[in-house]
């Protein structure tokens, strides 16, 4: 039986909102925010130090994850308040991506990637780089196909990676919303493009392990592209699909809820605002409507009569 | 290390069968497909909306209505495809009913208006046996009871309590029905998202009432009422959901509400009634305070999941 998502993520919550606490703690008894940077690293340190001597499910695992985030909330605020957000943003990313790696617990490595793509996106519109959270989705996507197509044998391994997958998984769905708002400096083309491609790659290999026949995996993969192209603009569209795809390959139902959501959330804001007058809307989702009902159609009367024949 | 999950399920080595994947490309091209259509019926609808006319306007609605009903009759509402018709014509209820106060005027305050969705469409809830809209109608249930609150007695806490009490019945009778053997009550998402719904509805008025040394709220009834309601349920649903229909998720969700509950008393306490350990010390004290509520509580459902898995 695997431990249900909802303990490690109450034990989460709780160390974030006693972290929260212990700042408040630490704020009534330091003034100077030189002294609260230190404060702050000293907490890291003697947490990482704590958190290697015990018992990942001990009450001193706990203590020191709440250690080690009430350093982080501490390093953030003074970081970002007293320096350029450039320089705090490197910093930060830098500590982030140490902790991900010397800090073992799944609840802090799901929260380090998070934080590890949101810096990075800083720090790329800090750069003025050209499409910076276009730029951002596909630095975290590559990392997480690699992580998808890994072999699950080495639990050890496993354990490490699933929070660090699921974290990418979420700040690529996070950095979509602005798109959804219709924000200008949000992820859109060269995302969806980088998106699709990855997606392919994978979703290919997969389907041709399984064994699927030629032309499955051809109208599979011609509908995602087609989908793609017609939602260009909207890259967490794709994304969304994506997710659903894996979800449903891997039987995790949270997931697949989670698509759901964020596939209505994406799709209402694609529609909502697409340049086109309404009629052109109409006729553009009753068609798409259409098309996929009639799409069904084909692929009940042909991959399934294909699929009586072969049993 | 946590060696109950072991698995890593972005590499899980089976996949479903081709079967399953037809089955759910077929689900998601219906739903998919259905959704985007009545969504461009609907924005067909919006862009000539203006020039529509009173009677145009309840026909085109009163026709997609009857559609709907028509489809669900004539697929069979034992059927999925008759359940999601049914299902959208109860959603073209309340768009009727918004129209018709619309256009006559009729002065009805919004509660009203989702009242009545409710009444109407409960026979067709009653008929469906078909979870998602029960859901739909405690939803439209749920709104009423709120609007009602805000538009008469806007921080009224009553309204809160009743919510949760309308929520809380709903809970108990799904898993009533449920260990009867009624089969299309059988997911666990249903109770799940009631539950919680519950849960936070008798939160509120709790914290409330425990905060109002601090805050000076006068709604004490409204608090007690809650806190009556919720500290049975949580220890009905500790013992149910470890006992009698095991689930580790409904467990963590109640002891999730427990913790909040103690810890809004402990740090209340302490600000209030012990002013000498200063704001420092009552942050310190509160930090420490829920570590330890959360370690006896995760340590708790670790054996509770253990003996559930020695038990199979």
């Amino acid at each position: 039986m695997k431990t249900p998502w909802l303990i490690p993520l109450l034990r989460g919550v709780g160390a974030v909102v006693a972290a929260l606490f212990l700042v408040g703690f630490f704020s009534e008894m330091i003034d100077s925010e030189a002294v609260a940077r230190g404060v702050g690293f000293a907490l890291i340190l003697s947490a990482v130090l704590l958190r290697h001597l015990v018992d990942g499910k001990s009450f001193l695992a706990l203590l020191a994850l709440t250690l080690v985030l009430a350093g982080e909330i501490r390093l953030f605020f003074s970081c970002f308040h007293e320096w350029e957000v450039l320089v705090a943003a490197c910093v930060l990313l830098v500590l982030e991506v140490v902790l991900l790696l010397g800090f073992p617990d799944a609840f802090h490595r799901f929260l380090s990637t998070v934080s590890a793509v949101g810096l990075l996106a800083v720090i790329l519109k800090e750069i003025d780089l050209p499409v910076p959270f276009d730029v951002t989705v596909l630095s975290a996507t590559v990392p997480l196909v690699w992580l998808w197509t890994r072999s699950g044998r080495d639990t050890v391994a496993a354990e490490a990676r699933l929070p660090v997958a699921y974290g990418l998984l979420a700040a690529i769905l996070g950095l979509f919303v602005p798109t959804a708002l219709g924000l200008t400096e949000a992820a859109g083309t060269v995302a969806t493009v980088g998106l699709t491609l990855a997606f392919g790659v994978f979703a290919f290999g997969l389907l041709r392990r399984h064994g699927a026949d030629r032309e499955a995996v051809a109208v599979g993969l011609g509908v995602f592209v087609l989908v793609a192209f017609a939602t260009h603009q909207a890259p967490g569209v794709i994304a969304s699909l994506a997710l659903a795809f894996v979800a449903f390959h891997q039987g995790e139902n949270k997931w697949l809820a989670v698509a759901a959501i964020f596939l209505t959330v994406f799709l209402t804001g694609f529609y909502c605002h697409l340049d086109l007058t309404l009629l052109s809307k109409s006729a553009m989702l009753t068609t798409s409507g259409v098309a996929l009902l009639v799409l069904r159609l084909y692929v009940k009367s042909r991959i399934l009569t294909s699929l009586e024949t072969t049993s | 290390m946590d060696t109950t999950q072991t698995s890593f399920p972005l590499s899980k080595p089976t996949s479903p069968e081709a079967g399953e994947w037809a089955h759910f490309l077929l689900r998601c091209l219906l739903v998919f497909g259905t959704v985007l259509t009545v969504a461009g019926v609907v924005f067909f609808v919006a862009a000539y909306w203006q020039e529509f006319g009173r009677f145009g306007k309840f026909a085109a609605l009163e026709g997609a209505l009857l559609a709907a009903a028509v489809l669900a009759w004539r697929i069979g509402i034992d059927r999925l495809g008759g359940k999601v018709a049914l299902t959208a014509a109860a959603m073209l209820v309340g768009a009727l009913i918004a129209l018709y106060g619309q256009t006559y005027r009729t002065g009805a305050d919004a509660w009203e208006n989702f009242l009545l969705w409710a009444a109407l469409i409960l026979p067709w809830v009653l008929a469906a046996r078909f979870s998602a809209l029960w859901l739909l109608w405690l939803g439209v249930a749920n709104l009423a009871v709120r609007l009602y609150g805000w538009q008469t007695h806007p921080w009224d806490q009553r309204f809160l309590v009743a919510a949760g009490v309308l929520n809380g019945v709903a809970w108990i009778g799904w898993e009533m029905a449920r260990r009867r053997g009624v089969r299309w009550l059988d997911g666990t998402w249903g109770p799940r998202l009631i539950g919680a719904a519950t849960l936070l509805a008798l939160l509120g008025p709790s914290m409330t009432l425990i905060y109002g040394p601090i805050s000076g709220d006068t709604n004490v009834a409204a608090g007690w009422a809650a806190l009556g309601l919720l500290l049975p349920l949580i220890f009905g649903s500790l013992r149910y959901y470890r006992q009698d229909e095991p689930q580790v998720f409904m467990l963590a969700l109640v002891l999730a509400a427990a913790v909040t509950l103690l810890t809004t008393f402990f740090v209340v306490r302490l600000l209030v009634y012990d002013p000498g350990f200063g704001e420092a010390g009552v942050w310190l004290a509160s930090a420490v305070f829920l570590l330890t509520e959360i370690s006896a509580a995760t340590w708790w459902l670790r054996e509770v999941t253990l003996r559930m898995e020695a038990r199979l």
